[in-house]
């Protein structure tokens, strides 16, 4: 059963996986984008209360999700290669980090400029964005450690153990509406109950935030392929790519 | 046609919106091509370097085996 997570360890296996798999992610991707736009820009109607204001939910909310899972992501990556001692979930985590720390951005800038016409402010210290900001620190702070190390190995302990401490933002973040008062909208899809929005606004939503999902595994992918070639690059399989005369994803 | 394209007064702001999100996804994409591409290139000059270095030195110990 476990036969696939331990294929994983193989360099030249996760490489040529990578490669094949970031196409296989990307072109969906791209497609539901173009699909999700189309929908939450042209086909939505406005909301009763924010009007056309509302449609940067669809790049605002699949922005803050991932960002939330990316870390987690990371944090999870981080946790195998300290307790497996696994070196490629450590190459994982590294990859994440970037990705998540330009989402996070997004997010702040994306709930900005919706807070503005909105509550007629595009900052306030509301647990929300305050912890989403925090978020942000903390993905500057993974990788300002792991550019701090020479060693490779202490760089991924220390960042990993870093990761994993701040993995406790994650539910803060998600949860901050609903345990203090706050400018911050509760949540409207991830209640327990039916979600609170229409379905003509909410199908466009799905599709961004699944456009968005794989987007990330699609860039992962290609991250991943060059973070493994250069901690692999004294071993032979990696030369014989580097040589063109490798069957492992060798392009 | 112009009233839709204004998005209720709100257009400034859902442009800013998606323009961010448009760079950060194509960016992400364009820097983890551009990062491999160079991680790659980096490692077949070494490779390269290498080769060429092994070969001078056969290319001496020939000539000294010979003299």
């Amino acid at each position: 059963m476990w036969t696939w997570f331990f294929r994983l360890a193989s360099p030249p296996h996760l490489y040529a996986l990578a490669g094949k798999l970031s196409l296989w992610f990307l072109i969906p991707a791209f497609g539901l984008l173009a699909v999700g736009t189309w929908g939450g820009l042209v086909l939505a109607p406005p909301d009763y209360q924010q009007g056309d204001a509302f449609r940067i939910i669809y790049v605002h909310v699949p922005s803050a999700y991932l960002s939330m899972m990316i870390y987690v992501t990371m944090a999870v990556a981080g946790a195998i290669g300290l307790i497996w001692r696994m070196k490629l979930a450590h190459a994982v985590a590294a990859s994440c980090a970037p990705i998540g720390a330009s989402f996070t951005f997004a997010t702040l800038v994306t709930g900005a400029v919706w807070g503005k016409p909105m509550w007629g402010t595009y900052w306030d210290w509301d647990p929300r964005l305050t912890s989403e900001l925090i978020l942000l620190f903390l993905y500057f702070g993974y990788m300002g450690l792991r550019s701090a190390y020479e060693d490779i190995n202490q760089a991924d302990r220390a960042s990993a153990i870093l990761a994993l401490a701040g993995v406790a933002n994650v539910p803060i973040i998600h949860f901050s509406v609903i345990w203090w008062a706050s400018l911050h909208q509760g949540p409207t899809l991830s209640k327990l109950e039916a979600p609170s929005i229409s379905w003509d606004m909410l199908w466009p939503l799905l599709a961004m935030i699944l456009a968005f999902t794989l987007y990330f595994f699609g860039v992962l992918a290609l991250r991943v392929r060059g973070e493994v070639l250069a901690r692999e690059f004294q071993s032979r399989w990696a030369q014989d790519v580097l040589r063109g005369t490798s069957t492992a994803g060798g392009k | 046609m112009e009233q839709s394209l204004a998005m209720g007064g709100y257009a400034g702001y859902i442009s800013v919106a998606y323009g961010v999100t448009a760079l950060v996804i194509v960016g992400n994409l364009v820097a983890a091509r551009w990062r491999f591409r160079k991680t790659r290139q980096r490692f077949r000059e070494q490779l390269r370097r290498r080769a060429g270095r092994a070969e001078a030195q056969n290319g001496r110990a020939t000539v000294g085996r010979e003299s």
